[in-house]
């Protein structure tokens, strides 16, 4: 892996988050593991509650309470960041790494411009002098398509609209160039016409900037639209991970095959019934011993039930975890 | 449905229309047009799909058609008979809705069994305690719980089995018609699958009629025979869900379309899409003529003066645009 590390701007490897409540020990994420390069897309899918969010939180630093990294490493562009002093921490969060809320109507604050909100990084991180400063603003809504920049700087996120608010934010986290963006479902509360407004924005920025992007969303389409690789998570796990075309076209996990069926097809010709996923996510104060997805899984064996499944390699950057790719393993069930 | 059907049509709306008055100053009232003269017909036994972005009036139509909200002018026609003044109460019975978010919608402090009973209370639809707890059991057993969930409270179940209770609640009366206002955009994919096809499979059973409300239009494909699209209170176009896919006539629904993301990367490469400029204008104060004209494409002259015509173009389609011909050539 050394010469990989070289090339590559983080390696998370076998993270693991727990919340410790008065109901027990919530296993949010139970040994993440994932590479991103340079320039790169990543998704991650994953239904509420599967980790996804937190997992990302951890390559900020943010988890919120009670929440804790019990274990596994992060390795920022050559540093570890679970060991990282805060001091240190604050130095690269909103500057090498920053972030996209979900939520736009939320995330700004009400008493200050929204101008004033984007100054406060370039205060923290750059020697640029006041006016400098105010020449990066305008910069910067130009490049998210906000007009008439020199105005709109100085008002409150209230006279802004919600995709306006959505650019604003992405705007705040573009501030000091990241070499990491992290969007925690960006377009969730927006509108259709209005998410694909900021899609084509994404896109367009991807290829200005050369950034690192991960995008977290529970919408495959949103991430075929933007994304070069997908993780998706399930309870905790990154159950298969591959280029989005690996994911689309060959998926190789049960859960993989499911969210592809559930969701209706547009171009259906004619009325074709959904095949859901079957019951409900798992409890994660006490995760079931084999595969957490088995309980819901048709494909299941009887090891799944007993013995948490390897991962397993199907294809170049192609992983998959679950024990149907396990071929002996497959073989003695199916009594060959 | 021993009742002589007077037509086919179930429901029939007729220029409906809700304004929410807003105070401006002491004196000065203004109008939020929510739904701005709106008529649509829904036959006995289908499921009509109104879709639109947040803000265009759709889940106001949807609970003015119930008479949640007073329709400010128009008429109701419920099976042939004009509802827009009658008591409600026996109609109530009839028509029923399932709500968006099914945290808010269910009482935190009453147990499943009485919030899906409540109704059978309302209506007195049982003679004897015994009755009404099997009434009730029989109603969590149709929407895929157990009857031992009657106890328990609405905080002890997820997301999906709530909606699965608000669905029994709206079940309880043996509605004929019901409202579902976005009932699966709260859920996670694989749950909003579970529910889609429960749906279906009580309609199949019990003939029932929906009126679908979502602004996800590929789930509303999914269910729907005919689809209506709205835009800042009015009805843009309408006909069957193959045709709107296949054949969009206004230049709204085609944005519609191409602004949804396809779960399939060769399709999201290849198609070129139509991203329209600016937000919703503010149902306050919309445009004049055509509500669309601010970011249509092939806005002219005539659209600002104008207030387009719902027309029928083909049969069962239905379109509000003055240069249909212009775009579509």
């Amino acid at each position: 892996m050394a010469e990989l590390n070289n090339k590559s701007l983080l390696n998370v490897n076998d993270f693991e988050v727990s919340f410790f409540t008065y109901a027990g020990e919530v296993k949010a994420v139970r040994g993440v593991t994932y590479e991103l390069k340079h320039g790169e897309v990543m998704g991650i899918v994953g239904e509420s509650g599967s980790g996804k969010s937190v997992s990302s939180y951890g390559l900020m630093g943010i988890i919120p309470d009670p929440g804790k990294i019990i274990g596994g490493s992060i390795t920022f562009d050559g540093k570890d960041i679970t060991t990282m002093p805060e001091k240190e921490m604050a130095q690269i969060r909103g500057k090498d790494v920053s972030m996209i809320f979900q939520d736009p109507m939320t995330s700004l604050n009400p008493v200050y411009t929204v101008g004033n909100q984007i100054d406060e990084s370039l205060r923290k991180h750059t020697d640029l002098n006041k006016q400098q400063r105010e020449e990066r603003i305008i910069e910067l809504f130009k490049l998210v398509g906000i007009n008439q920049p020199e105005k709109r700087m100085h008002q409150y996120p209230h006279e802004f609209s919600g995709g306006m608010r959505q650019r604003v934010m992405i705007a705040m986290a573009l501030a000091c160039n990241p070499k990491l963006l992290i969007a925690d479902e960006p377009t969730t509360a927006l509108d259709v016409t209005i998410q694909a407004q900021i899609i084509e924005l994404m896109k367009e920025l991807k290829d200005k900037i050369n950034m690192s992007i991960i995008f977290i969303t529970h919408d495959l389409g949103v991430v075929s639209e933007i994304c070069d690789k997908v993780a998706v998570m399930y309870a905790g796990n990154i159950v298969e991970s591959g280029s989005i075309d690996d994911i689309f076209y060959d998926p190789k996990h049960p859960y993989t095959w499911g969210l592809l069926k559930s969701i209706p097809k547009l171009n259906a010709e004619e009325h074709e019934r959904l095949i859901p996923i079957e019951g409900t996510p798992v409890d994660l104060i006490n995760p079931p011993q084999g595969c957490a997805f088995a309980p819901r899984c048709e494909h299941a064996m009887k090891i799944c039930l007993t013995k948490k499944p390897p991962l397993c390699h199907v294809g170049e950057n192609h992983d998959s975890l679950c024990w149907l790719n396990v071929k002996e393993e497959f073989d003695k069930e199916s009594g060959k | 449905m021993a009742e002589q059907l007077k037509s086919d049509n179930l429901i029939e709306i007729k220029g409906l229309k809700k304004y929410f008055p807003i105070k401006e100053g002491l004196f000065k009232t203004n109008n939020v047009k929510a739904v701005d003269d709106v008529s649509l017909f829904i036959k006995k036994g289908e499921t009509l799909g109104l879709v639109g972005e947040s803000g265009c009036g759709k889940t106001t139509f949807g609970r003015t058609i119930l008479r949640l909200h007073e329709p400010t002018e128009g008429q109701i026609i419920y099976d042939g008979k004009d509802i827009t003044k009658e008591d409600m109460l026996p109609y109530r019975r009839k028509m029923q809705i399932i709500f968006q978010d099914p945290y808010a919608s269910l009482d935190p402090r009453m147990t499943v069994g009485d919030i899906v009973g409540e109704p059978l209370d309302i209506h007195k639809m049982y003679k004897t305690k015994e009755e009404r707890k099997e009434k009730i059991y029989k109603l969590l057993e149709t929407v895929g719980l157990n009857a031992e969930h009657a106890n328990r409270f609405a905080h002890e179940f997820s997301g999906g089995q709530r909606q699965r209770i608000g669905i029994a609640r709206a079940l309880a009366v043996e509605p004929e018609f019901i409202v579902c206002d976005e009932p699966v955009s709260a859920l996670d994919v694989s749950i909003q699958a579970q529910v889609v096809n429960m749906l279906e499979d009580l309609q199949a059973e019990k003939g029932f009629t929906y009126l679908f409300i979502a602004h996800d239009l590929s789930i509303v494909k999914h269910i729907s025979n005919r689809i209506g699209v709205m835009y800042l209170g009015h009805l843009v176009e309408l006909t069957t869900s193959q045709e709107l896919y296949k054949n969009p006539l206004h230049p709204y629904t085609k944005t519609l379309l191409s602004a949804i993301p396809v779960a399939d990367p060769k399709t999201s490469r290849s198609r070129e899409r139509i991203v329209l400029n600016g937000d919703i204008p503010s149902p306050l104060n919309p445009p004049s003529g055509c509500t669309f004209r601010t970011r249509c494409p092939y806005a002219t002259d005539i659209c600002a003066k104008e207030k387009p015509i719902f027309r029928e173009y083909g049969t069962e389609h239905y379109v509000a645009c003055h240069n249909l011909e212009n775009i579509n050539n």
